[in-house]
């Protein structure tokens, strides 16, 4: 018995003569938060159907606590909730009928557990209403209720920020994290947004052409930003314009941008570049430091989208 | 773990959870009361009677028609013309009946039994074709509409087989149609006899087997004609099965099976009338309560190879939709 909840080994899906991904190797331990990571039609979605059955094996294997995708299909999906591209549910229906009829498929999932997943969710003002009356986030979380009905192992989301607004993001990072801590239940999250990953996940894997470009903890991806010692500041002063001109004398790069100037320089250069303007008698009102390069910078030189 | 049986339960309350499914059986049942209605006062106000009268020499005025049915089944077998040809079996079932009746000593009915009058009504109604209409529109709902609708995904990401699932939509979709058969026989059978009166419940008549006259109760012939009824609405449902598993598009699954139904199997059964391989078609012959109740439509046909003709076809439309459905990526 292996303690991945899900491993994924040397997985390739060929249609005709196209490769769409290969060579996917992961494992996913329990409690986990993994974001899959990458731009449109990278492959993500392909991999995600794969895992839950949707789209067939070309080659390689998939483990869902330890039963085969393709030898204990049953064995696999009895551990997994998901949610793929859409939450697509019964609109003629209402979000308590779909929930049962879910519900049937699995053993031991009653009324009260019902109940307790539209809790979870907090969608039991709505919960009599037709599917067809909801709003997009709604449907997110009627989907995410169906998913955890039968208390599984693995929760997979494909892209289930879309078309949520920031604060049905954030209470959907709040519900993941919380389902991950206290119930070890381990999430797949789906994603073309870094910033989103960022906060929800522990770990990373960017997907690009099919390919899985790199693995890392959400810390080792933030460290990334900070490769060289290049420091870019933005200095407001009460005379931006005598300032640029002193900076440029003592050859630091400098140029006005909106209300500020614009610096780009190194680390210990700065107190040199305060004392310059003081002493010049330029009173600094503020001093901001920038990020020289963004997380999405990062991904995308990863994913080769960047120059 | 769910069986089978939960899987066809589940299919079961989404067709029924579905506005139109419940629409279809109340249209089916207000149709059944106007027409039964608009039929009853259509013979009152033309005073149609309600009994035949029959001579004192039946007998001879029967063995009379038998030799001018015989002599017209000659020419039509001697003949060329093909379209004559398509009234053998006509032919040779009113030979066979008169033949049986004037041996066995049965006289003609003075009054129709309600049972023979409800066959005709239903027959002539049109209540089969309907009937296919409806179970095409939930089948197509059930397999093709998951798909449009995107919920095939929720249903195929769970511990059931593929198959397994597709299985329960066609019995959910077979219990549908029979639900339809015994709502439509019921209603029926009660309206004619309510407006009509239950006249000869216990009376027998006389089935013809396509080769031989077998005198049985009028109820099971009722029952057999409906039966036979209901396989030719198979079918068509299979057809519209197979096309919603593969093309996935419920407008082209339903309006395919619909055009089947109302337009094809008409050119097919000229198609069999005029040419040797137009036997092998499907549908032409699916039309199998006619072998019992008017003979043959197409010389040289038995029941037995139209329906085991029909049975080749549907193994092939569940084997294709099956093989399409299992392999397909989602």
């Amino acid at each position: 018995m292996t303690s991945e909840v899900l491993k994924i080994d040397n997985l390739k899906k060929r249609i005709g003569k196209r490769t769409i991904v290969s060579d996917i190797c992961f494992e996913l331990k329990k409690g986990e938060i993994f974001g899959f990571l990458g731009p449109n039609g990278a492959g993500k979605s392909t991999t995600i159907k794969m895992i839950v059955g949707l789209s067939k094996i070309t080659e390689g294997s998939i483990y869902v606590d330890g039963c085969s995708v393709k030898d204990d299909f049953k064995g696999a999906m009895r551990n997994i909730g998901c949610i793929v591209e859409n939450p697509d549910m019964y609109k003629y229906m209402s979000g308590m009928d779909n929930l049962k009829i879910f519900a049937k498929i699995y053993d031991g999932v009653d009324e009260a557990r019902i109940n307790e997943v539209v809790k979870i969710v907090d969608l039991e003002k709505a919960i009599k209403d037709k599917v067809k009356t909801y709003s997009l986030g709604m449907k997110q979380r009627l989907g995410i209720a169906q998913a955890l009905l039968h208390s599984p192992k693995l929760l997979i989301l494909d892209e289930p920020t879309n078309g949520l607004d920031p604060a049905g993001i954030k209470e959907m990072r709040v519900l993941l994290r919380k389902l991950a801590s206290e119930t070890g239940l381990t999430v797949l999250v789906s994603s073309h947004i870094l910033s989103e990953m960022q906060q929800m996940c522990d770990r990373v894997g960017i997907i690009n052409k099919g390919k899985i470009i790199t693995i890392k903890s959400v810390e080792e991806l933030l460290n990334m930003t900070k490769v060289d010692d290049k420091t870019v500041l933005i200095l407001e002063s009460d005379d931006n314009e005598k300032a640029v001109s002193l900076l440029t004398s003592i050859n630091i790069n400098s140029s006005i941008l909106g209300d500020g100037v614009h610096i780009e320089t190194t680390k210990d250069r700065v107190p040199e570049i305060v004392t310059t303007l003081t002493t010049a008698g330029i009173a600094i009102l503020g001093m901001d430091k920038q990020e020289t390069q963004s997380l999405e910078d990062v991904f995308m030189k990863l994913t080769g989208e960047g120059k | 773990m769910g069986s089978f049986f939960t899987l066809v339960s589940i299919e079961n309350m989404k067709l029924w959870k579905r506005v139109s499914t419940k629409v279809m059986f109340l249209i089916m049942i207000i149709l059944i009361l106007a027409a039964t209605g608009v039929y009853k006062y259509y013979n009152v106000s033309q005073k149609v009677p309600s009994t035949i009268n029959v001579s004192q020499n039946w007998k001879q005025e029967l063995q009379t028609n038998i030799v001018l049915q015989k002599i017209q089944l000659k020419q039509a077998k001697d003949g060329k013309n093909k379209m004559a040809k398509a009234s053998i079996g006509q032919a040779e079932k009113v030979i066979a009946e008169g033949e049986y009746r004037v041996s066995n000593n049965i006289k003609p009915e003075i009054q129709k039994s309600v049972w023979s009058r409800s066959t005709e009504f239903a027959t002539n109604a049109g209540y089969g074709g309907i009937i296919a209409l409806f179970v095409i529109i939930a089948c197509t709902a059930l397999v093709a509409g998951e798909f449009s609708e995107g919920t095939m995904k929720m249903m195929i990401s769970r511990p059931y087989k593929r198959y397994e699932i597709l299985s329960a939509k066609l019995v959910t979709t077979i219990i549908y149609g029979l639900e339809l058969l015994v709502a439509t026989f019921l209603l029926n059978f009660v309206m004619m006899g309510i407006l009509f009166g239950f006249s000869g419940l216990g009376a027998k008549e006389m089935l013809w087997t396509s080769s031989s006259i077998i005198y049985i109760p009028a109820a099971l012939k009722t029952i057999i004609v409906f039966l036979l009824n209901y396989l030719q609405v198979l079918n068509y449902v299979i057809i519209a099965f197979a096309i919603s598993a593969i093309s996935r598009s419920r407008s082209i699954a339903t309006g395919f099976s619909l055009f089947l139904l109302f337009v094809g199997s008409s050119i097919v059964q000229l198609l069999a009338i005029y040419f040797s391989w137009g036997k092998y078609l499907p549908l032409g012959m699916s039309n199998f309560s006619a072998f019992v109740t008017s003979g043959s439509p197409i010389p040289g046909i038995t029941m037995a190879y139209a329906m085991g003709l029909s049975a080749i076809y549907f193994v092939i439309f569940v084997f294709a939709g099956y093989y399409v459905f299992e392999k397909r990526d989602i």
